[in-house]
């Protein structure tokens, strides 16, 4: 007598695949019964695995994250705070280009330059050693370089203050 | 129903009550996956939490045109992959030997007083389980615990319908096959 198969069992089980053959089978055959009471203890225990016990913070510190998380999605801020950004960035670009336009005669050396040696390149390697006569030329102090910088940082510095009280704002309301 | 698009709103937009609602209802299918899939048990809980976060962030992007929970599950085992891969722990290796013979396993049978002592037979076949690889005890949990086709279980970790199928009447029969090797006989289970 062929003894059903474990995949014959299975689907069996599953599905009630040939229901009648397999039953009939298993009213002769003691090992076959054995295997099936063996899946039936398998399926049984495998349905009905106790319920997994997690920390009892675990949903508390889980919420806590997700709305710290949300926050930025969830608050216009967010969005107008990096055109905000943009701006200030412009404003500090543009702010820049004034004082070097107002302190130097660096843009009517540049053009100079642009006019006297853009069709011939062997004048600017020629030029490249003497970086010193160039910003001398060009009028350039230190601390001309300076200010632009610093009038960029304080640009930034008045941005990130602008979304963080923001931020913080947002996350008071909530 | 979390899958009403107005309650996931209120989970994307950071609503608190929303949000737990949310882990309450997905709880039990990302630890099933977390579970099966993580031997290390201190890591289990830090997986959950990552998953949950991840699905958080990726929850607006979240179009409705496959199951949320089909949509969570593959979340939860791709973080469980990327955990075990960090970890170079190995997918489909088996806790016990699949190589071995039943009479090998046989002669290691545990003596009966030791098996009466066990509380009951489910909590015997459960104990084989955690013996199977990761992916062999994620399918058995998604498929009798969690009531998921082959389909849905097939879209969460990737796999073909046929395959997922080979592999579940693979880890039932090592399952039957180390119960009776070990256990004996159906009277020495009741």
């Amino acid at each position: 007598m062929r003894h059903l198969t474990d995949d014959e069992i299975q689907d069996y089980l599953d599905t009630g695949l040939n229901a009648i053959a397999v039953e009939q089978h298993l009213a002769e055959c003691s090992d076959c019964r054995e295997a099936v009471a063996a899946y039936r203890l398998i399926y049984t225990a495998a349905a009905e695995e106790p319920e997994i016990e997690l920390s009892a913070q675990f949903t508390d510190r889980l919420v806590e994250r997700a709305v710290i998380a949300a926050k930025p999605e969830i608050v216009p801020a967010s969005s107008s705070s990096r055109s905000y950004a943009g701006v200030f960035w412009a404003a500090g670009v543009a702010v820049m280009l004034a004082v070097l336009y107002y302190f130097t005669n660096s843009f009517d050396v540049i053009s100079q330059l642009g006019i006297e040696y853009w069709t011939k390149f062997s004048e600017w390697t020629a030029l490249m050693p003497s970086w010193t006569a160039l910003w001398e030329k060009i009028g350039i102090r230190p601390d001309l370089i300076l200010v632009p910088i610093i009038i960029l940082a304080l640009f930034g510095v008045l941005d990130h203050a602008l979304r963080t009280a923001r931020r913080g704002k947002a996350m008071f309301l909530a | 129903m979390t899958e009403d698009r107005s309650e996931i709103q209120k989970v994307v937009a950071g609503d608190r009550q929303a949000i737990r609602r949310f882990i309450e209802q997905y709880r039990k299918l990302v630890t099933h996956i977390v579970f099966k899939m993580i031997p290390s048990e201190h890591d289990r809980e830090d997986v959950c939490q990552n998953v949950f976060m991840k699905l958080f962030e990726n929850l607006p992007g979240f179009r409705f045109e496959s199951k949320m929970s089909t949509w969570i599950g593959r979340i939860a085992y791709n973080q469980s992959l990327n955990f075990l891969d960090k970890m170079k722990v190995p997918l489909f290796e088996d806790l016990v030997d699949e190589d071995r013979t039943v009479d090998s396993v046989s002669a290691e049978i545990a003596d009966p007083h030791d098996l009466a002592e066990q509380a009951d037979t489910a909590d015997r076949i459960r104990c084989e389980i955690e013996k199977l690889s990761p992916p062999y005890r994620t399918i058995l949990t998604l498929y009798h615990l969690d009531e998921m086709s082959y389909n849905e279980i097939g879209d969460i970790m990737k796999l073909p319908e046929g395959t997922v199928k080979s592999y579940l009447f693979r880890a039932r029969r090592q399952l039957k096959e180390r119960l009776l090797a070990r256990y004996g006989s159906e009277e020495r289970w009741q």
